[in-house]
């Protein structure tokens, strides 16, 4: 049924509620009202149930307790044994016995077989044949209990062996009859004409007796297991106790009743009431919504609304006749606006036929910008199909006029069938952006650049790209051949390094071998003529070692790979040091050396490289001695202010030589260059040491000079940018040589024999124990077998390299994996277990004396690094040091 | 064919024939038993194992000497009835029920033998009692009567205690009974001597049950009722545990016990330790080992036993009473089997009451029972001793 009706759906919806809601309120208190009243009374009858199964519980246990007590009376014991009078006092004992609640009972004394021992004892039911009793009672000598069931009355049977003290065995059996039902009888005492409740006790699930009757309909009740002493308990015994809830359920009868007969009336005056207030509502709806359809037939109201109602219906009524009134003041006011309009229309037609005039003369003028452009410039459409090129373009691809409207980009351009990935104009079509980017037109070898940029009108939508190509082929032909130079010039560069790097370990070798074979030689016993023959062997490979030094020193500089290094250091001593190297060689030729350096007062400790700075010394002081032949060399240095945090430092070498002629005091810092070619001849060397200290001092952030004029003497001079030295951190070097460690056991790995006899000799001088392998996989098996101090490792070297033996050991030292390096089988265990949780101290010595080499053996895990060829001082130095510094 | 299958049959015959004869010769005359109603289960008791040693002494003498009814060998078996008399009378009931036994030996209990008497003349059981002191054992109206005794009787046992206490000078006496037939047998006995005798009275007479743990409330009573002497009626067990309560009391406080044999039916000695000798302990027996009156039953009795026991004195025999007894009995029940020629036991029982004589280890038996007089030995052969303490031997007062 379809209700059009307001105030019907009014009526219907308040009814409905109203009765949905009563009822939910009704359903819910009924069902809470009775869930409580049931729960109230099975706690009343949980409680009821107690209180007759707590006699019933005391009244066995007291009655199990008193047979149990009775078995072990003297007098019953010795009723067993005594055959002839016991008659007499066991009769009368068991019969004088009196239950709790003085119920009838039987009671008996049987002999092993359940017999009773006198005849005068009577009991209801067999004992002799009664197995059960029997064993539990004489053989597990244990208490025994039963239920005997016989027609409609069930009795408890409870027997308790009785102990013989002579054997300490059970010979008889006190045994014990008692009707349940005259237990239950007397404790529960029921009254059929007023008691109503049920009452029964059951043996497991199975019923024995029964007060009262369980009612058909709303009985309930409960099961209690009685709480009896474990002798009964296997007895299983249990209470059923219920009552009917039918009368308790009563009061919730009347309760639904009355509830049903409110929900009537109630439902009948909702209906009246909501019927009259639902009218009341609709009624001026109705009137006012007829108005307004007869407005909106003729357009004019015929009937005034009633405004003076209230509330919002009358709210309603004063809107719809505003809003009338509204419609009619619209309408007057629409009709004049129209009129306006037309008007300015037309002046706006004019203006648009003057502008448009003028446009036509811009486009031509745009036309002839167009086409005289050197590049090409087309515009495309969204599609990059050419919606117009410029006559450049015509010239280029050599088509006919217009046949490049219409056609693709691409097509045009490459050739091609679709756009390039990295085509600069989909990015612009994408993105609205200029973009540019390379294209080449194989077919007419032709290399462009693009750039594509988008045309926005005056709204800024995207319409047209233009599309401008710069021909670039011959720049891009001229970049190729530079980058092809570079590659050549980069190559050539590199094997430069290489063969310096190269040289420098094959020279290095064998020059090891002169040097130190010939130290060894020196210390032999040798005639004069002998020894003055090594020692100017020794001399002339030491110079040719400097050389080397030199030339490697350039090369490093050259390449950038000479790093200056940074450490604290006292300066006095460095003055010192060097003055006295150099003291030797001024008193070959007579000559005297001075040092002024008193002018640095507390610039005591300095940081800087303190080996580079005498480097530079040493060739400056070197010089001076080389090209003076008579007078004296000074070394003079004082500090020098500087706006930095640094500390200046100016050294100055002053000699009373040949001196310098004022056109070469610029050349001589280069390198290869001296005086005169002559010169080299006469004063030897080879003029790298000025570029050399060049270099070194404007690493050092400062600058070298000199100062000269023929035949007076010169003056070099040079600075650097030191740091303020740490005292604390400053160590005497000759702290380390006066501790030379003796008699450790050092494992040499080295390829080259002359090396290692030389190294071995070196080190059993120091009382070392010395164990030589010639590559890193017979090093590692040395290894394994011996314990070692020390281990002086090669880097270059055949089948396993130094620096490959250095990373396996220090991987088993950490327990590491050690399956990446293919060692023979057994080794890797033998390893881990050897070195595991040690550190042995590893030294590297190596010819290659490039920088790098250091970093990639510190990387592999050694401890220190010697180059070759080394002095027994630096060998001795190293091992102290790596020995002391050591984590053990 | 006819004349081979004649052979064949001959030659079987034959066989059958020597298989026969060599069966007959090897097979032995099935056994005839005897069986011994003991009281194993009782843990102190020692009479059952001095009457299994008497039993087994006389049946190794008689089957090496040939054994019964000319070539039957005797055998025991026993069965335990752990002193209670409910186990006795199955005990007989399956005794009965065994071919060819012929009679029971009885032990130290006699409740269990009162208990026996209905089903042992029902099943026509003879019973011969080694140690059972109770009068009615023997005496009672049952006709035929199947019961015999080579033991005392109380009434016996009662005179020569009574005797024995007024000897030392006592005249009113405590009397201590547990409640069994056995103590209802001694006071029956007491008061058919005080009858008879007016110059001793008996100020006290209390029961006790066996198992009670105390009786010294009891000598309190006694001792507080003026006695001078205390009539013990008593087994091992309460026996120990009396003479230990009264050695625990001052010495003017501990009467002298005059005591029945129960006591010697255990290793009293051990159960009293030393409190035995703070008292004035002396008790009823009918053979000493000690007196070697008759030197060579003595010697032959020592030969059998030292073999299978390794018996060699006196010292080695516990319950001497009950080791006495049994050989006596079975030697003299051997005698009536034979004599009856059977082993149907109305036939032996009849033998048992008409043998002229016995020549026993005890005493010359002359006759040992007759119709009238179940007993074999006499009041005249009891005679009260005291146990030594070191090794339990009983010797006569002299």
């Amino acid at each position: 049924m379809r209700l059009e009706n307001l105030s019907q759906k009014i009526t219907l919806l308040t009814v409905g509620i109203t009765i949905a809601f009563t009822f939910i309120l009704g359903l819910t208190s009924f069902s809470y009202i009775r869930s409580n009243l049931v729960e109230q009374i099975s706690n009343d009858i949980s409680q009821e149930a107690l209180s007759f199964q707590a006699p019933i519980q005391s009244f066995l246990s007291e009655l199990n307790h008193n047979i149990q007590s009775m078995s072990g009376n003297l007098l019953v014991v010795n009723a067993l044994t005594d055959s002839v009078g016991r008659e007499l006092y066991i009769v009368p004992f068991l019969k004088g016995y009196k239950t709790p609640l003085d119920i009838p009972f039987h009671l008996a004394l049987l002999d092993f077989e359940g017999k009773p021992i006198t005849p005068k004892q009577r009991l209801r039911t067999a004992t002799s044949s009664n197995e059960a009793l029997i064993t539990t009672t004489i053989s597990k000598e244990v208490s025994y209990a039963a239920i005997i069931k016989d027609n409609d009355t069930s009795s408890l049977l409870l027997a308790y062996p009785v102990f013989y003290g002579a054997t300490g065995r059970a010979e008889g059996i006190l045994v014990l009859e008692i009707s349940l039902f005259e237990i239950l009888s007397k404790i529960v005492n029921y009254d059929h004409t007023t008691d109503h409740y049920f009452l029964g006790l059951n043996q497991g699930s199975e019923p024995l007796m029964e007060f009262g009757v369980k009612s058909e309909k709303d009985f309930h009740s409960v099961h209690n297991p009685l709480n009896l002493p474990q002798e009964l308990q296997e007895l299983q015994l249990n209470i059923e106790y219920g009552e009917s809830l039918a009368e308790a359920l009563m009061p919730i009868k009347k309760v639904t009743r009355v509830y049903s007969v409110c929900g009537v009336f109630i439902f009948c005056m909702i209906t009246l009431i909501s019927r009259w207030a639902a009218k009341k509502i609709t009624n001026p709806i109705i009137s006012l919504s007829q108005i307004v359809n007869q407005v909106a037939k003729t357009g004019h109201p015929s009937a005034e609304f009633d405004t003076n109602q209230t509330g919002e219906v009358g709210v309603l009524a004063k809107s719809f006749k505003t809003m009338l009134s509204r419609l009619a003041e619209a309408q007057n006011s629409l009709e004049s606006q129209v009129e306006e309009r037309t008007k300015e229309l037309l002046s706006e037609i004019e203006e648009r036929i003057k502008t448009e005039k003028a446009l036509l003369l811009s486009q031509r003028e745009w036309e002839n910008t167009f086409n005289s452009m050197n590049d090409i410039v087309t515009i495309q459409d969204e599609d990059m199909r050419i919606v117009k090129a410029n006559r450049v373009a015509y010239d280029v691809f050599q088509v006919e006029l217009g046949e490049l409207e219409g056609k693709y980009c691409y097509e045009v351009f490459r050739g091609g069938n679709s756009p390039c990935s990295n085509c600069p104009e989909l990015i612009t079509i994408n993105e609205r952006e200029t973009h540019g980017g390379t294209i080449t037109n194989e077919k007419l070898g032709k290399i462009f650049y693009v750039t594509s940029s988008p045309i926005l009108d005056e709204n800024g939508e995207f319409t047209h790209i233009v599309h401008i190509a710069k021909d670039i082929t011959k720049q891009k032909e001229i970049e190729l051949k530079m980058a092809e130079a570079h590659q050549q010039a980069e190559a050539a560069n590199m094997a430069k390094s290489e063969f310096l790097a190269n040289m420098s370990h094959d020279i290095r070798t064998p020059m090891n071998g002169i040097i130190g074979m010939t130290r060894l030689a020196l210390d032999t016993t040798l005639t004069p003529e002998q020894h003055n023959y090594l020692e100017k062997i020794k001399l002339s490979a030491e110079g040719l070692l400097g050389l080397l030094n030199d030339i490697l020193d350039l090369s490093k500089i050259e390449a950038g790979q000479l790093l200056i290094e940074n450490n604290n250091f006292s300066l006095p001593s460095l003055l010192d040091n060097t003055i006295s190297m150099m003291t030797f060689a001024a008193q070959e030729k007579g000559l005297e050396l001075i040092l002024q350096s008193d002018a640095l007062g507390e610039s005591v400790f300095v940081k800087g490289d303190e080996l580079r700075i005498r480097q530079i010394l040493v060739n400056l002081i070197g010089n001076s001695i080389k090209f003076t032949e008579k007078g004296s060399v000074t070394l003079k240095v004082i500090p020098e202010n500087r706006d930095d945090n640094q500390l200046g430092l100016h050294f100055m070498v002053i000699d009373t030589g040949v001196g310098i002629p004022a056109d070469k005091q610029e050349t001589i810092f280069s390198s290869f260059s001296q005086v005169n070619s002559s010169t080299t001849r006469k004063f030897g060397g080879t003029g790298l040491g000025l570029a050399i200290s060049k270099q070194l001092v404007e690493m050092m952030g400062g600058r070298i000079w000199c100062e000269s004029s023929e035949g007076r003497g010169a003056q070099f001079h040079f600075t650097v940018a030191l740091e303020h030295g740490d005292e604390q951190k400053f160590r005497q070097p000759s702290e380390i040589i006066s501790s030379t460690v003796k008699g450790l056991t050092i494992l040499l790995v080295e390829d080259n024999e002359i090396n290692r006899d030389i190294a071995r000799f070196l080190l059993k001088k120091d009382r070392h124990r010395v164990i030589e392998a010639e590559n890193g996989l017979k090093g590692l098996e040395i290894l394994v077998e011996q314990d070692v101090d020390l281990i002086l490792m090669d880097v270059q070297m055949p089948i396993m390299d130094g620096l490959t033996a250095s990373t396996i050991i220090r991987a088993s030292e950490k327990d590491s994996d050690l399956t990446q390096f293919s060692l023979p089988d057994s080794l890797p265990e033998k390893l881990l277990r050897q070195c595991k949780c040690r550190h042995i101290p590893i030294v590297a010595m190596t010819a290659n004396a490039m920088e790098g080499d250091r970093e990639k053996c510190l990387a592999a895990g050694m401890d220190n690094y010697l180059t070759k060829p080394f002095k027994p001082e630096q060998i001795k130095e190293m091992i102290a040091d790596v020995i002391k510094s050591a984590p053990e | 064919m006819k004349e081979s299958f004649k052979i064949c049959l001959l030659l079987s015959l034959f066989l059958l024939v020597i298989l026969t004869i060599a069966a007959g010769a090897t097979q032995e005359e099935p056994p005839i038993y005897i069986g011994f109603d003991a009281e194993e289960g009782h843990v102190t008791s020692t009479s059952d194992d001095a009457i299994r040693i008497g039993i087994l002494t006389a049946i190794d003498e008689i089957n090496r000497g040939g054994g019964v009814l000319g070539g039957r060998k005797l055998e025991l078996i026993i069965k335990d009835n752990r002193s209670v008399p409910a186990r006795g009378i199955k005990n007989i009931k399956e005794f009965a029920k065994i071919n060819d036994l012929v009679a029971v030996i009885g032990g130290k209990f006699s409740p269990v033998i009162i208990a026996q008497l209905d089903i042992l003349h029902e099943t026509k059981m003879i019973l011969i009692d080694a140690w059972g002191a109770a009068d009615i054992i023997t005496d009672h109206d049952r006709d035929p009567n199947y019961c015999f005794r080579v033991s005392l009787k109380d009434s016996w046992a009662i005179q020569t205690m009574i005797d024995h206490a007024q000897k030392k000078g006592a005249k009113k006496l405590g009397v201590l009974l547990p409640v069994t037939g056995w103590g209802r047998s001694n006071k029956k006995a007491i008061d058919n001597y005080l009858e008879a005798n007016s110059r001793v009275s008996v100020t006290k007479t209390l029961w006790y049950h066996w198992g009670d743990k105390s009786l010294l409330e009891k000598y309190e009573m006694a001792r507080e009722s003026g006695a001078e002497c205390i009539i013990l009626v008593a087994n091992e067990a309460e026996g120990s545990i009396f003479v230990k309560e009264v050695a625990s009391l001052p010495k003017e406080q501990r009467l002298p016990i005059v005591s029945h044999w129960g006591v010697s039916g255990g290793n009293f000695t051990k159960l009293t330790g030393d409190a035995l000798e703070q008292v004035d302990f002396s008790v009823v027996q009918t053979y000493s080992f000690f007196d070697e009156h008759r030197p060579e039953k003595l010697k032959k009795f020592y030969k059998t036993a030292g073999k299978l026991f390794g018996i060699k004195g006196p010292e080695d025999i516990p319950s001497p009473v009950g080791v006495a007894h049994a050989y006596d009995a079975i030697h003299i029940l051997a005698q009536a089997i034979n004599q009856a020629g059977t082993t149907n036991r109305p036939e032996i029982q009849r033998a048992l009451e008409n043998i002229d004589t016995y020549d026993g280890l005890i005493k010359y038996y002359n006759p040992p029972f007759t119709k009238e007089n179940h007993s074999a030995l006499l009041l005249e052969n009891l005679f009260m001793g005291r146990f030594r303490l070191k090794d339990g031997a009983i010797l006569r007062i002299r």
